[in-house]
């Protein structure tokens, strides 16, 4: 057990750690250094234009024309998922496009509850526990149920692990039943929702099945923040399996689609104003242009110049 | 590309995933062990130190399902055999302090039992 503890529970956590932090900076350092030659500009919603042409108030986010508009379009992005709730189905015998709102609906509770349930594990990684991850795990807590065949007694439900499961087991249902859907998922997409199952499955055991001692699980995560590890770790299987797949998921990371967290922030379709007609984008590609003053341009045409003179018309520069 | 996605994405992730280090380094507290508890009275627990460990909460609630519920008062220990009296004096014959054991080991992992709503803890029976 002690080279597998040694292994499993300190050389692989900081192993992943380090891929994980690695690898996300470099690919965001590469994504902020990558060209944007065009303003993107087919969003939805009418663009800002002549004052007759009539726009909503959604219109504003949905294709804004300022910075601050913009922020706030990134951050419906962010919160609540405003592309998907845009998500229609096309249905054939009445030929309508049909809203479908489930994958927003499971999409946003699976992402809400993983913030909520990654905010209570701060409880093993900040010492002393602070009064806002208290109130959180508090007020996630409150419903205490009795199913007699689940347990002999009363338990307390932490509601966001529950809805982290059903909105995985959702979301992994949608592309092995859906035949559309199943076309177009790769082993990747099921790889991810595999291992975030991983984890659920496992933390949630460890809740309402198989207790184990946290007291030893913070000791050991403290020891890993400090850099002063235990030498072999020696805990509950079921916690060095949910560490196990942790380390996985953190490792992962950085090669998978679930950089879209910090990709969503660098998509242009989302982070550019769309004011094309009031600023210039400058296309990074474009090629030097050396440029004609009025001095040479004078001299290059200087007779055709001087015969306009003569017929009483103003020859000057162009005012800038 | 404007360099502000990219700085608002090293806000968020240093905030979020090296904010415990900072945290902890702030409180100076990194790195704590286990806080020693109090050694109880007695031989030994009930059960196994290392079930009690695990298992205590539930085994409370047990206790005090089978108590209200069923009116059931005597426990008969999994490990040694003898039989308990189910009630919370039984613990306090031997964890003689809520604030140098229970509390201890709950503050340090963040659990907020609501044991003490409505029961008496040996602080107070001390008064």
């Amino acid at each position: 057990m002690s080279v597998l503890g040694t292994l499993v529970g300190v050389v692989i956590p900081y192993a992943a750690a380090i891929i994980f932090v690695v690898g996300v900076l470099y690919r965001v350092f590469t994504w902020s250094k990558s060209v944007v030659p065009f303003k993107i500009t087919t969003t939805c919603g009418q663009q800002k234009s002549l004052p007759w042409l009539n726009r909503t108030f959604m219109d504003r986010f949905d294709s804004p024309s300022t910075n601050w508009e913009t922020a706030v379009r990134m951050l419906m992005e962010v919160f609540l998922f405003r592309s998907l709730w845009k998500n229609v189905r096309y249905e054939l015998p009445a030929q309508t496009a049909v809203s479908t709102k489930w994958l927003w609906l499971f999409a946003l509770t699976f992402h809400w509850s993983l913030l909520i349930v990654l905010i209570r594990h701060f409880r093993f990684f900040l010492q002393p526990v602070p009064e806002f991850v208290n109130f959180i795990q508090s007020l996630d807590g409150f419903i205490e149920v009795h199913i007699g065949w689940f347990q002999p007694h009363v338990v307390h439900i932490m509601i966001t692990g529950l809805t982290l499961l059903v909105a995985l087991l959702y979301l992994l249902y949608r592309r092995l039943a859906f035949p559309r859907e199943r076309t177009f998922s790769l082993p990747s997409d099921y790889l991810a929702l595999v291992l975030l199952l991983g984890v659920a499955i496992t933390g949630l055991l460890m809740r309402y099945v198989i207790p184990v001692d946290v007291a030893q699980v913070k000791e050991l995560a403290q020891g890993l923040l400090s850099f002063h590890p235990p030498a072999s770790p020696e805990l509950h299987w079921l916690f060095m399996l949910h560490l196990l797949f942790v380390s996985a998921l953190l490792a992962y990371f950085p090669f998978s689609k679930l950089m879209h967290s910090a990709g969503i922030l660098f998509s242009p379709t989302r982070n550019m104003p769309n004011d094309n007609r009031v600023v210039r984008h400058i296309n990074p590609w474009n090629y030097p242009v050396k440029g004609v003053d009025w001095d040479e341009f004078y001299e290059e045409f200087k007779e055709d110049m001087e015969e306009l003179e003569k017929m009483g018309y103003v020859v000057k520069p162009e005012e800038v | 590309m404007s360099k502000t996605p990219l700085i608002a994405v090293l806000l968020i992730f240093i905030g979020f995933f090296f904010f415990p280090y900072f945290y902890n380094v702030a409180s100076g507290q990194l790195g704590q062990p286990i806080p020693e508890l109090e050694k109880p009275k007695g031989d030994h627990c009930i059960e196994d130190t290392k079930w009690m460990n695990e298992n205590h909460m539930v085994l409370l609630k047990e206790w005090r399902d089978h108590v209200i519920r069923q009116g059931i008062r005597t426990y008969i220990s999994d490990t040694y055999g003898t039989s308990y009296n189910i009630s919370t004096y039984t613990c306090f014959e031997c964890h003689q302090s809520k604030a140098n054991f229970c509390d201890k080991c709950h503050e340090y992992t963040g659990v907020k039992p609501n044991c003490w709503d409505c029961h008496v803890y040996p602080e107070l029976l001390q008064k």
